[in-house]
C-alpha cells in the first residue's frame, strides 16, 4: 500500500489492526479485475447482452401471459353480460313456474283418465259394443 | 491413448472450473465480509477509508481531495478505522 504512514514507527499495532489491514489488502486483489485481457470488454459486452437478452424473453413471455390473461377476462366477462339464447322455452322458466307446469300436466292426464273410468261405469254397454266393432 | 489425454484434458478441465468457483465464492465472500465492515461508518467515512486503506491514496493525495488539513484526516481515519475495528470484533463473537 503507497501513501504516507498514519501511525509514527514504533506504534505497537494490535493484532485486530493487521488483520484488518489484511482483509482490506485481500478485498483490494478480490476487486480487482481478474480478466485483463484484449477480449475483456467483448466478454463483458457479450455478458451484459446475454443478461437482456434473459430480461427480453421473460418480458415478453410476461407480455403474453397478460394478453392471453386479458382476453380470458374479455371473454369471461362478455359471456356473463350478454344474454344467453336458448332454443328450448324450459331453460326460459323459472324452477318454481317448471314445477307447476309439470303438475299441471299431472293433473290434466289424472282428470282425463277418471272422466274415461266414470263413463265406462255408466255405458259398460258401449264399451262391450265398441270392442266388438273393433 | 487419444481417448485418456482426452479424459484427462475433461478432468483438468473440470478441477480448473471447480478450482474458479472456489475462487469466485472466496471473493465473493470477502467482498460481502468487507462491505458489512464498512456498513458500520458513515457514506463519507467509507469513501474515506475505502481511498485511503483500499485504493491506497496517501495523505498527501487525501489532503489535495478534501482539501483538509492531514491531522484531521488523520482523526478522521482513525474514528472511522475504530468503529470497522469495532464491528470486526464483533463479527468475531458472532
Amino acid at each position: 500500500m503507497k501513501g504516507s504512514k498514519m501511525w509514527p514507527e514504533g506504534d505497537s499495532r494490535s493484532g485486530e489492526d493487521i488483520r484488518l489491514d489484511g482483509i482490506f489488502q485481500a478485498y483490494r486483489v478480490a476487486c480487482e479485475p481478474r480478466d485483463v485481457s484484449a477480449n475483456f470488454m467483448p466478454d463483458l459486452w457479450q455478458k451484459i447482452e446475454k443478461a437482456q437478452k434473459a430480461t427480453f424473453s421473460f418480458r415478453r413471455m410476461a407480455r403474453s401471459f397478460v394478453t392471453a390473461a386479458a382476453a380470458v377476462s374479455l371473454g369471461l366477462v362478455m359471456f356473463e353480460v350478454l344474454p344467453v339464447r336458448q332454443n328450448s322455452a324450459v331453460y326460459n322458466l323459472s324452477y318454481v313456474e317448471a314445477l307447476a307446469a309439470h303438475n299441471e300436466a299431472l293433473d290434466a292426464r289424472s282428470t282425463s283418465e277418471s272422466i274415461e273410468y266414470v263413463q265406462d261405469l255408466m255405458h259398460p254397454d258401449s264399451a262391450e259394443e265398441a270392442a266388438e266393432e273393433l | 491413448m487419444a481417448d485418456l489425454s482426452e479424459q484427462q484434458v475433461m478432468v483438468a478441465d473440470a478441477a480448473a472450473g471447480n478450482k474458479l468457483d472456489l475462487e469466485e465464492r472466496r471473493r465473493q465472500q470477502l467482498r460481502e465480509t468487507v462491505d458489512a465492515l464498512l456498513g458500520s461508518v458513515s457514506e463519507e467515512d467509507r469513501i474515506l477509508l475505502t481511498l485511503k486503506e483500499v485504493e491506497g491514496l496517501s495523505l498527501k493525495e487525501l489532503e489535495a481531495i478534501y482539501r483538509v488539513s492531514e491531522n484531521a484526516l488523520k482523526v478522521r481515519l482513525f474514528r472511522a478505522r475504530q468503529r470497522v475495528l469495532k464491528s470486526l470484533g464483533d463479527m468475531g463473537d458472532r
